[in-house]
């Protein structure tokens, strides 16, 4: 679960963005890397989802005022990359599928990557959604991000619990 | 696999390795790289338009023909319009983008609103880009040359240059574009789906 930065604002606006980068890679790297597990499905996809995230964040760092937490903002910049990254890419793409393992696979290395590959199989939005419910966030902080009412959240959190066991049921 | 281990693979999925992370100086170097790029399109549209209207209508107005030509005249002056419209359009463009760090939904109804102003200054690329050079161009072919058979032959041209671009902005629109919305629009209605929708 993810808490809102302790800092009051003011000091959070006095660090240097340079610092603050730094530090947000630093105690987020993990999050970021997940989301280019997921939408990136190749290793140059992820690379380069990687790469577009960093900068991405790095330029929304002059329009942070500390309206949202950071996580939130990290989340939201991410996400919005990543979904903007699916839709240019090519559709012929789609069949590549580097991540198919046997469900065999009794490692964790073997068995995360079937998990990313299974949860691949949701929509480009399920998959936001995925993100952030997986990660154990609350259902405001799902709402900040997504924009959507608290009340929805819960619907489609519902609803994408059911594809949830689908995807991972299947090859149980 | 059950939801409690997918929530346990999930979370111990590994940091990446720390070569991965850009230092700011070549993040600095990057957003520089993308600013000069943007920077560069718009500032050769604007000068290519410029240098066109002004060479048409020095070739209108500086009695090259033998006194004021109107059509030359209406040539520059399509030249002109359709720099503005799009200089207007970047203009536009800079001022509505937005930072990736809005809430989902929004953000992805920026980018539909944006894909489908696209759609419609491609698909109505007749009107605002073709003939308002086309149309005095045809003009000049008209009036111009001595010979019919020229004439024909400029005429021929002028139509079909206008067809070529015309039929390729469509190919576009029907290539990237529509996918684009299509996606956008699914999304949306993924993440928007209420209360009240089917499950």
């Amino acid at each position: 679960m993810h808490t809102k930065s302790d800092k009051p604002v003011s000091s959070r606006q006095a660090l240097n963005d340079g610092d603050r980068f730094e530090r947000w890679l630093a105690q987020h790297g993990a999050l970021i890397e997940r989301i280019c597990r997921l939408y990136g499905r190749t290793i140059e996809e992820r690379d380069d989802l990687r790469q577009d995230i960093h900068l991405a964040i790095w330029r929304s760092l002059a329009t942070y005022r500390g309206d949202a937490s950071e996580v939130t903002w990290i989340y939201r910049v991410a996400l919005n990359v990543a979904l903007s990254a699916e839709r240019k890419r090519s559709p012929e793409a789609d069949d590549t599928d580097v991540d198919e393992l046997p469900a065999t696979a009794r490692d964790d290395d073997s068995r995360r990557q079937w998990l990313y590959a299974r949860l691949r199989e949701l929509t480009p939005a399920d998959r936001s959604l995925a993100v952030l419910v997986l990660d154990g966030n609350s259902y405001a902080d799902i709402s900040e991000v997504l924009g959507i009412s608290v009340s929805n959240v819960g619907v489609r959190i519902n609803r994408l619990k059911g594809k949830l066991k689908k995807v991972l049921g299947e090859q149980a | 696999m059950n939801i409690d281990l997918a929530i346990n693979l999930w979370r111990t999925t590994p940091a990446p390795d720390q070569s991965l992370t850009p230092s700011q100086a070549e993040l600095k170097k990057r957003q520089r790289r993308l600013a000069g790029q943007v920077r560069r399109r718009d500032w050769t549209e604007a000068i290519v338009g410029c240098i066109c209207t002004a060479f048409f209508a020095y070739i209108a107005l500086a009695d090259v023909f033998g006194g004021m030509r109107w059509d030359w005249l209406a040539v520059a002056m399509g030249c002109g319009f359709v720099s503005a419209f799009m200089i207007r359009e970047r203009v536009l463009v800079a001022r509505v983008r937005q930072a990736n760090t809005q809430p989902l939904v929004q953000s992805l109804e920026n980018d539909l609103r944006a894909v489908e102003r696209q759609i419609y200054l491609l698909r109505n690329v007749a009107w605002w880009y073709v003939l308002p050079i086309e149309l005095p161009m045809l003009f000049v072919a008209l009036t111009g040359p001595e010979f019919a058979s020229i004439r024909a032959l400029f005429i021929t041209m002028g139509v079909v240059l206008a067809l070529v671009i015309i039929a390729l902005n469509r190919w576009v629109v029907r290539k990237t574009l529509l996918p684009q919305r299509k996606a956008l629009i699914a999304a949306l209605n993924d993440l928007r789906e209420g209360l009240d929708s089917p499950t």
